[in-house]
């Protein structure tokens, strides 16, 4: 046997290594002679390296890796030896693999070359992805409705969304890259906060005999127009920017030249129209209709400049979003208004029936307050039967929404809605989720997790598709039933956990404290004046116990808890919930199963903040053996949860039956393990303990593994469960 | 160590100098007029918009000395009515601030009584509604107010822990006066004359603390308070660069998180 870590390998050697790899697709038209005389070329370090991830990709799909194999080479040469680089092209390509298929991973591999160019691109570049929340904060803080950010194609908004190229690399170093990236950002920020949008643009353009030379020119101006007005609202910004906007500051210096400086007389003409039409759109209070009053006048005149930070103008999508949203928000509106109204009335009526008879309709109404620093020079003040009220923060920023869009509050807004049944949006999203398995399958309103692959030491992307299902509410008297079956140990339990409470302790004899201990002091006293050295314990103290402590319960709903198991662990969330009830913990349950990557779920039985009342009893009830236990997604999308709560202690305890397993095989055995011990120390990487409670009775072999030795627990019998898991949460908590 | 000249004077509290304070509504006469009526007053708002400066000017205005007692989560009664100290070997009692305030008919301001143990709202109740009495259960009298006597409390209803509200019992006692920044004009009049810069730098400061105050609830708990504003202005009044005032007495503040502080920075340097 050859030492394959230390010798550069041949290429007969080299052929003998893939071979042993590619075995499968091997044929005696085919066979590994040319990527082995290629690899033979390269460094030892370099073989390594191939051999490795031949092996790893082999181990996924033997055709990928003879791909693999024969590009390896022109990959080393064309991302220059770099082997970070290689290994992100390798990435790359099995996250194609992943996603799309073999085509799109050999795509991948045969366009080493782009591959290349992009990566180095990168590196002086800024991508999207790392600073998507920071201008994500940043546009949400400059004004008007927040704004999401996407990466696409086209620099542009569809006044929900401003989308931005994936990359910018346009210039030599990252910061004048990242400018870039904010002045892309502000303009489109401009355009929704400076009423581009106000008016049906396919209308105003179509009045032209030639809409698209209209368009173009719309742009131009409507650019210089905004400009002009970031210029005033962000002067710190627009003096960075001005070295980033060559084309306009050509355009805006040409109109300052005179007769004299021109070489050729024929173009003063249209200097001295840009001359007005800067002038005109550079006055402090330009809107749009300034710009569509210049078009006007100018179609025929003068040629369109294309600035290059202005992107493109979205007309139709933008009109489309703008309409269904000014309908989602007049009945969202005149619903608030129809809410207002009503705590008026029952605030102002002493008793019921004078509110019955008192109820007249409300006068709703604006006033226009002026306001210089807005958009439109002014702002509006609700009133209701002439009393200007304050909105609640979710009315005040719809109508702030609406002015945004229309300039004003139409008075066809201010008529509050009757009574009647509206869709509110949770109900619509509610019923996407359930339906994905009755109709289509789509991924709308999914969470997405990446899962980690042992055998790649690295994530797959997104690989897990999560959703939150609600579980069916049972309603009968099963919660009763436990409680009576268990009724001794409801007591204990409550004992028990009462004393944990702990109320405040006086503590005698301290160095500090509140206030004095006369028994300490006369004590002291005595033994002071008997020569002794004077005691400084003289003080009393309270002890606060604070338990601020949040804690998540992670149920195992997989086909294998069917039955007395379910029954089980059913009964231990009733004791669970009646425990921490007294103890006056946070603390939320979930149930996790699923069927393939493609369906993985995650039941709300109590969300934190939720009360422990008959709905959650009814849901615990309706608790039910569903499919497989995937594992990583649940801990992943838990610990998301638990990340957003507040409290100096997290807890993250999974009741399970068994080893992570799924449907598709592979995530049984190791990498399922691997998959969900990495996904722990994420958990644990964000502040949070995670524990589990199980009943597999071999859990010793891969629980101390994925846990460590004193993070889990295993019991025998599982008739002790319900009080077992109340009495370890005390243990661990005390 | 003479302990009884640690001890509160109330005359040394009487505030001689008119604090600035901005009216943004009619709270100047409803606190006069619970005065009058012997009704204590809750100043419910966010930090930094000018309660206790409030208080100051009132106290100034009723020409009452005022006593301000900070809560801190260790601040129990005895804090607050007094208690015995040992000197030269005896015990010597010894008043609290608030025990000085009932007894003198001073002012007795508890600025931000949420934090202040659970055991204060023992020895507020009694003082809060008609009967005016404070209770010294270690000395085992009860002291009744003095005619002049004023209590007042503020409280920022923006904390959401549930530890940190003020129960029913308490806040239906008080005549609760709300607090929030002011608009914008008003506020850059109070930068203008607290601090004495011009209107445009006051200006863009305003519209800097706006920017913060979109982001309350997407990345920052609070926005930019008026006494932050007030500090960023006087930083760069005496030479700081604008946008680095802003980092250090705004932003670094408002958050710990990197992102959020780069995107912070990323306005106000868009501002100035």
């Amino acid at each position: 046997m050859k030492n394959h870590t230390n010798d550069i390998l041949n290429a007969e050697d080299m052929e003998e290594r893939l071979d042993q790899f590619l075995d499968p697709i091997l044929s005696f038209r085919r066979s590994a002679v040319g990527p082995a005389k290629q690899m033979s070329m390269l460094t030892v370090e370099e073989q390594q390296f191939g051999l490795h991830w031949v092996e790893v990709i082999a181990s996924t799909n033997a055709e990928m890796a003879y791909q693999y194999a024969a590009h390896f080479s022109d990959a080393i040469l064309l991302l220059r030896h770099d082997l970070n680089a290689v290994e992100n092209w390798t990435i790359e390509a099995m996250s194609a693999f992943d996603e799309r298929g073999l085509q799109l991973c050999i795509k991948v591999l045969h366009n080493t070359k782009e591959f290349s160019e992009n990566y180095f691109k990168k590196q002086h570049g800024i991508m999207l992805d790392d600073i998507k929340k920071l201008l994500t904060v940043f546009v949400c803080g400059l004004n008007g409705r927040s704004l999401k950010i996407e990466a696409a194609e086209q620099t542009c908004t569809d006044t929900e969304t401003i989308y931005l190229p994936e990359v910018v690399s346009k210039y030599p170093t990252k910061e004048e890259n990242f400018f870039y990236f904010k002045l892309l950002t502000v303009y489109q920020w401009a355009q929704n906060w400076f009423g581009t949008w106000r008016y049906d643009l396919n209308e105003k353009f179509n009045q032209f005999d030639d809409p698209v030379r209209a368009l173009k020119l719309f742009h131009c101006f409507e650019s210089i127009r905004l400009l002009s007005r970031i210029r005033y609202e962000l002067p710190g910004f627009f003096r960075q920017a001005e070295n980033f906007l060559n084309d306009y500051n050509e355009l805006q210096t040409k109109t300052l030249l005179t007769h004299d400086d021109l070489p050729e007389n024929n173009n003063l003409n249209a200097n001295k129209e840009w001359q007005s039409i800067f002038s005109k759109l550079s006055e402090k209070q330009s809107r749009v209709d300034d710009t569509l009053d210049l078009l006007e006048q100018y179609y025929s005149l003068i040629e369109a400049v294309d600035f290059s930070f202005q992107g493109v103008l979205l007309v139709n999508k933008v009109q489309n979003i703008k309409t269904r949203r000014l309908s989602d928000e007049k009945t969202l509106f005149r619903e608030a208004l129809a809410r207002l109204a009503d705590e008026k009335h029952q605030a102002n009526s002493e008793s019921v029936e004078t509110f019955e008879m008192d109820k007249k309709k409300p006068d709703f109404d604006t006033v226009l307050i002026e306001d210089i620093d807005l958009p439109d020079g002014a702002t509006f003040e609700l009133t209701l039967d002439g009393q200007v009220i304050v909105p609640p923060d979710d009315v005040e920023s719809l109508m702030s929404s609406i002015i945004q869009d229309i300039g004003e509050i139409p008075e066809e807004y201010l008529v509050a809605a009757g009574p009647g049944k509206y869709v509110t949006e949770n109900e619509v999203s509610a019923n996407k989720t359930d339906g994905v398995w009755s109709g289509a399958y789509h991924e709308e309103g999914a969470y997405f997790y990446d899962e980690w692959d042992h055998v790649r030491q690295h994530h797959r992307k997104n690989w897990c598709v999560v959703r939150e299902v609600r579980v069916m509410p049972v309603y009968d008297d099963f919660v009763q039933k436990t409680l009576s079956n268990h009724m001794g140990i409801v007591k204990t339990l409550r004992r028990n956990f009462e004393a944990l409470k702990g109320e405040e302790k006086l503590l005698k004899r301290q160095i500090n404290g509140d206030d004095i201990d006369i028994d300490a002091v006369v004590e002291s006293y005595a033994e002071l004046s008997m020569g002794m050295e004077l005691n400084e314990r003289i003080f009393t103290r309270m002890q606060r116990d604070d338990r601020n402590i949040a804690v998540m319960f992670m149920v195992d709903m997989s086909g294998s808890t069917k039955g007395w198991i379910n029954q089980a662990e059913r009964e231990a969330l009733v004791l669970l919930c009646e425990s921490l009830e007294m103890l006056g913990d946070r603390y939320a349950i979930y149930g996790f199963s699923g069927t393939t990557r493609k369906r993985c779920e995650i039941y709300h039985i109590k969300h934190i903040d939720e009360n422990y009342n008959d709905k959650v009893r009814a849901r615990i009830s309706g608790v039910s053996a569903k499919d497989y236990t995937r594992m990583g997604f649940a801990i992943r999308h838990l610990t998301a949860l638990l990340e957003e709560v507040e409290a100096k202690t997290k807890l993250l305890i999974t009741l399970s039956d068994g080893k992570p397993e799924d449907y598709d095989g592979q995530y049984r055995g190791k990498y399922g393990i691997e998959d969900t011990r990495q996904s722990l120390f994420e958990a644990r990487e964000k502040g949070i303990h995670p524990y589990c409670i199980t009943i597999d009775k071999e859990a010793g072999d891969y629980l101390p593994h994925m846990y460590g030795a004193a993070n889990y627990v295993v019991i025998e019998d599982i008739n002790k469960l319900p009080l077992k898991v109340s009495d370890i949460y005390r243990k661990l908590t005390a | 160590m003479d302990l009884l000249s640690q001890e509160i004077l109330p005359e040394n509290y009487f505030i001689n100098d008119e604090p600035y304070y901005e009216s943004v509504g009619d709270e100047i006469e409803i606190f006069e007029s619970a005065y009058k009526n012997k009704l204590p007053v809750l100043l419910k708002g966010p930090t930094g918009c000018g309660k206790t400066r409030f208080m100051e000017h009132m106290a100034w205005r009723l020409r009452r000395p005022l006593i301000t007692v900070s809560c801190h989560d260790d601040l129990t009664a005895s804090d607050l009515v007094g208690r015995y100290l040992i000197t030269s070997g005896e015990t010597v009692w010894v008043d609290g601030p608030l025990a000085k305030s009932v007894r003198s008919g001073a002012i007795c301001y508890l600025d931000e009584v949420v934090e202040a143990r659970k055991d204060t709202t023992v020895v507020i109740h009694p003082l809060a509604d008609d009967r005016r009495v404070l209770p010294m259960e270690k000395r085992g009298v009860v002291l009744e107010a003095e005619e002049k006597f004023c209590l007042a409390m503020s409280y920022n209803p923006g904390y959401q822990s549930v530890l940190k509200d003020l129960k029913q019992s308490t806040r239906q006692r008080f005549v609760a006066l709300e607090f929030d920044y002011p608009d914008a004009k008003i506020e850059q009049k109070i930068l203008e004359n607290e601090v004495g810069v011009d209107s445009a730098l006051a200006r863009n400061l305003v519209k800097f603390a706006h920017m913060t105050r979109n982001l309350k609830g997407s990345g920052l708990d609070e926005g930019a308070s008026t006494r932050l504003l007030v500090h960023a202005a006087l930083l760069i009044k005496d030479g700081i660069n604008p946008v680095a005032a802003c980092r250090s007495s705004i932003a670094q503040a408002l958050t710990d998180d990197p992102e959020m502080l780069s995107a912070i920075n990323e306005l106000s340097a868009s501002l100035f």
